[in-house]
């Protein structure tokens, strides 16, 4: 009987579902952003050199240059170019899924900064002076809370967090369709000999 | 002709970077070839073994009943395992080489159209720049930037051209009726050579990513092979790959018969563990994990040695340990399946499957962001179980259990949250580092037996939330006692449940010891009215006095889970829910949750989600939002659903003000009896909130 009953149910919610298919009143208007239509044919390495490079300009814009480090779980890596730190942050990326390639992305943090809202309208020119668009996230800057991203044409993207606590700053590759971004569990020999020869840098 | 701009570029190349084009269609037949070989030798090998077979059927003696085992138990069903995959593989491998035929037809005709594109705009830069050198106008066009379709005004160079001003005029007028024309018709036709270049450019890229796509479902297809599973789980075993095939197939290799051992569970240090020195109840079961932790604490090493390499599957799986004491159980436990694959079932070899491929993965990043955990890994019952765990969980300072909904089984199910765990890990770790100590941890617990896909009924009924909320209760006040008893600091336990898991985990809550400090539902199925009378049911912390930290959010073109829970008569946490034809209308809804929107922030570059699934997939969503586009599920990076989800795992939010938060007002439903026909239905008030 209780069997019956709960057929009688999915029935009548495939029903529903049919019915709905056929009036077709799926509802539209869901606020929309664009996704990245454009893909480029980064490696896996150019893109490590990208995060990285990005990561290093944006740090040299904020001005302050020591202290910097990248959150492992509890733990922290120091970002200070030493090949032993290179290759730890480095070495850990993966890619995430973007569309239907890959794209790596780092973030590096500095804790109890001073001054984040000079640092924050630091960086946010130089952004602006090489193309990026700027917007920010929660309304304009402040000495307590600035969250605001840069957008480029190709995809790709930086952020910055700045507040008391400290600054983030964010550098996610554009999109790519090379396959050691996509298919990354196969075409690791590029990634893998750029990691050795950062190892070799490594003082015994 | 003055400095220009930029010339056309030398090479098609440098614009259609990177190619779709790669290997050629017959390679890809070739393999068709071989795939079509190997059946018919597996086919060749069944008519030649069966009459052999027949022949000694009526034999008797210990040899013959050895062979027939074989025959019957290994070889026939492993050579019937390789056909199918033959099958399978050759159908994936088919639908590979048309898709690459056209895509390669397409490329081809993509490079020369932009070939030709590019001469037409080199013809047409070289006229205009002919033109500007007669009417003396400066020249700085770029290839990629036509000049305006006006003419410039023509001029005439100094000392050149009659002295008087009336034939100046005149030879001016001149140049300018004789090369308005061809000026413009010039412009118009590189304005189009442009648009068709960028046209190229665009498809090319699009093409990379068909192609991408047709490779990515082409090794999916054959990964999922048996012969494919077994790749993967020989991989980097003794024997490798080979003797996985083998062995998985057929039982034996070389023709000697491998050895089959069976996961133990008795070991008499148990007993002091668990008072017990069996240990098979362990899942269903458990004793009490504060017990087990302060057991734990007081064994010797040496003795929690051996019992993590002698019983791995109840150390792996008992609530009260620590994640990492576990984690290694649960290692020498998937390394156990991998040298026994012949005692596999297909499920089972799935999971395991998908168990060694995030291993791998962890494996070849020299430093694990997020390292993994192996939290729980059971393969006792008909339908595989698991718990993974992304983090250090002995250390995190917040620690997330995420729990599936409906058709989530583990071997199903493991790929796609273990894509939605590390979304959830790292947009947590974005959040946590402005605080002292600890990080995320997050477990993709896949830890019951889901209700089938519709329209399967299982999913209206709360058999299946019931038992899965006992384990992931026991799990919950496992994580608690483990990190007490090792002195590890109590991290802040968070709930995140998607579709069906909402009900099953609300359940879980009731059973509680220890509370936990947020749950947060998404595309909820409907909680059990029954087993959740009301949120004062739950076991969870409060934000602010009398506000529970139990959050939801239900994406409007999410249809299927509000329409879940009307037919299964459920009550849903938000009151937008929409089912098809206002079904939810029939169902209460819970007061004092604390509803968010899922449909996205622009201003914050979060999306919105556009249907059901947790992981979206596709270019578009299902109809009736059955399933989410690509990047738009509830559990999809830079998702309003997630931003929310990490905000409220990590205690960012203090309360119901803020982000668009909205504490529910309860809305209970009345009985309606028609007085004529007897019909009882019920129908949703609005009321005051009962929490």
């Amino acid at each position: 009987m209780r069997k019956q009953r709960y057929s009688r149910r999915g029935v009548g919610a495939l029903a529903a579902l049919a019915l709905l298919g056929v009036t077709g009143c799926v509802p539209e208007g869901v606020p929309m952003i664009s996704e990245p239509r454009r893909f480029t044919s980064m490696t896996f390495v150019e893109q490590l050199l990208w995060v990285e490079s990005q990561l290093n300009e944006g740090i040299a814009a904020v001005g302050i240059t020591e202290g910097w480090f990248v959150p492992f779980g509890a733990d922290r890596v120091d970002w200070d170019g030493a090949p032993e730190n290179r290759l730890t942050v480095l070495g850990s990326m993966i890619p995430k899924a973007c569309g239907t390639g890959g794209r790596l992305n780092e973030s590096a943090l500095l804790l109890d900064a001073p001054d984040p809202l000079g640092a924050a309208l630091r960086i946010r020119a130089a952004w602006e002076a090489e193309g990026w668009v700027v917007t920010d996230l929660y309304g304009p800057p402040t000495p307590e809370f600035t969250v605001f991203r840069a957008d480029r044409e190709d995809g790709a993207m930086m952020g910055f967090d700045g507040n008391p606590d400290g600054l983030i700053l964010k550098a996610y590759a554009p999109c790519s369709v090379h396959s050691s971004l996509s298919s990354w569990h196969v075409d690791v020999e590029e990634r893998d000999a750029f990691l050795d020869s950062i190892e070799a840098e490594i003082e015994p | 002709m003055g400095a220009a701009g930029r010339p056309v570029p030398p090479s098609v190349g440098v614009l259609l970077r990177g190619t779709p084009r790669a290997g050629t269609v017959e390679e890809i037949n070739a393999v068709s070839q071989y795939l079509t070989n190997v059946r018919y030798d597996a086919v060749q090998y069944v008519t030649a073994a069966r009459p052999a077979q027949e022949a000694i059927a009526g034999l008797e003696s210990a040899a013959v009943e050895r062979l027939h085992a074989r025959l019957g138990r290994g070889l026939f069903p492993g050579v019937a395992a390789l056909e199918d995959s033959a099958d399978e593989a050759k159908s994936a491998v088919q639908s590979y080489a048309a898709q690459v035929a056209e895509i390669h037809r397409e490329a081809d005709q993509v490079w020369a159209s932009a070939e030709r594109a590019l001469g037409s705009i080199a013809a047409a830069l070289q006229s205009i720049a002919q033109i500007c050198d007669v009417i003396a106008a400066p020249f700085s066009y770029s290839w990629d930037t036509p000049p305006p379709a006006a003419l410039p005004e023509p001029r005439l160079r100094a000392g050149a051209g009659p002295a008087d001003t009336a034939g100046v005029a005149e030879l001016i007028s001149g140049l300018r009726d004789g090369y308005r024309t061809r000026w413009l018709n010039t412009v118009l036709e590189w304005q189009l050579e442009l648009a068709e270049v960028r046209r190229c450019v665009r498809r090319w890229s699009e093409l990379q990513e068909e192609r991408l796509l047709c490779e990515g479902a082409v090794a999916e297809r054959l990964g999922r092979t048996s012969v494919g599973e077994l790749i993967t789980v020989g991989a980097g075993m003794p024997g490798g790959r080979r003797r996985a095939i083998a062995v998985g197939l057929t039982g034996e290799i070389g023709g000697v018969r491998a050895g089959i051992r069976t996961t133990r569970t008795f070991h008499p240090e148990l007993r002091e563990l668990l008072d017990s020195a069996d240990g098979a109840k362990v899942w269903d079961a458990p004793p009490a994990p504060a017990f087990v932790a302060e057991k734990w604490a007081g064994l010797d090493e040496s003795v929690r040695e051996e019992l993590i390499r002698s019983v791995p599957w109840v150390i792996g799986n008992l609530p009260g340990l620590l994640p990492s004491v576990r984690d290694r159980a649960n290692r020498e436990l998937v390394a156990f399946y991998r040298e026994y694959p012949q005692t596999l079932t297909p499920e089972q070899l799935t999971l395991v499957a998908e168990a060694q491929r995030i291993l791998d993965d962890e494996a070849r990043q020299r430093s694990p962001k997020p390292p993994i955990q192996v939290l729980a890994f059971d393969l006792s019952g008909p339908v595989p179980r698991a718990a993974i765990g992304y983090g250090d969980l002995d250390t995190s300072s917040h620690t997330t259990f995420q729990a599936a909904g409906m058709g989530s089984d583990a071997h199903t199910a493991l790929p796609t949250w273990d894509v939605a765990a590390r979304n959830l890990y790292e947009a947590q770790e974005a959040l946590l580092p402005r605080f002292e100590g600890g990080g995320p941890g997050v477990v993709a617990w896949l830890g019951y037996d889901t209700p089938a896909m519709l329209p399967n009924s299982e999913v209206f009924r709360s058999d299946s939330a019931s038992l899965g909320a006992g384990r992931l209760a026991a799990e919950l006040d496992g994580m608690a006692a483990a990190r007490e008893a090792a002195d590890a600091g109590l991290p802040a336990i968070g709930v995140v449940a998607h579709s069906y898991g909402t009900t099953m985990a609300a359940i879980a809550l009731t059973k509680t010891k220890h509370p936990v400090d947020s749950f947060v539902m998404l595309g909820s199925a409907g909680l059990d009215t029954e087993a959740v009378p009301s949120l004062g049911s739950l076991n969870v912390r409060e934000l602010t006095p009398g506000q529970l930290a139990v959050f939801a959010t239900s994406a409007a073109r999410d249809r299927l889970a509000p329409t879940g829970a009307a037919q299964a008569e459920r009550g849903l946490p938000t009151p937008d829910a929409r089912a098809l034809l206002g079904l939810e209308q029939r169902v209460p809804v819970y007061g004092g949750v604390i509803a968010f929107s899922s449909e996205g922030d622009p201003a914050r570059g979060l999306k919105g989600t556009d249907g059901h699934s947790f992981v979206g997939a596709g270019k578009t969503a299902g109809i009736a939002g059955m399933t989410a586009s690509a990047g738009r599920g509830y559990g999809d990076n830079e998702t309003q659903a997630l931003d929310t989800t990490a905000r409220a795992t990590t205690g960012l939010i203090a309360g119901p003000d803020g982000l668009d938060l909205v504490v529910t007002e309860a809305q209970p439903v009345v009985k309606i009896v028609d007085k004529h026909t007897g019909y009882v239905g019920q129908w949703r008030m609005p009321a005051e909130r009962n929490d």
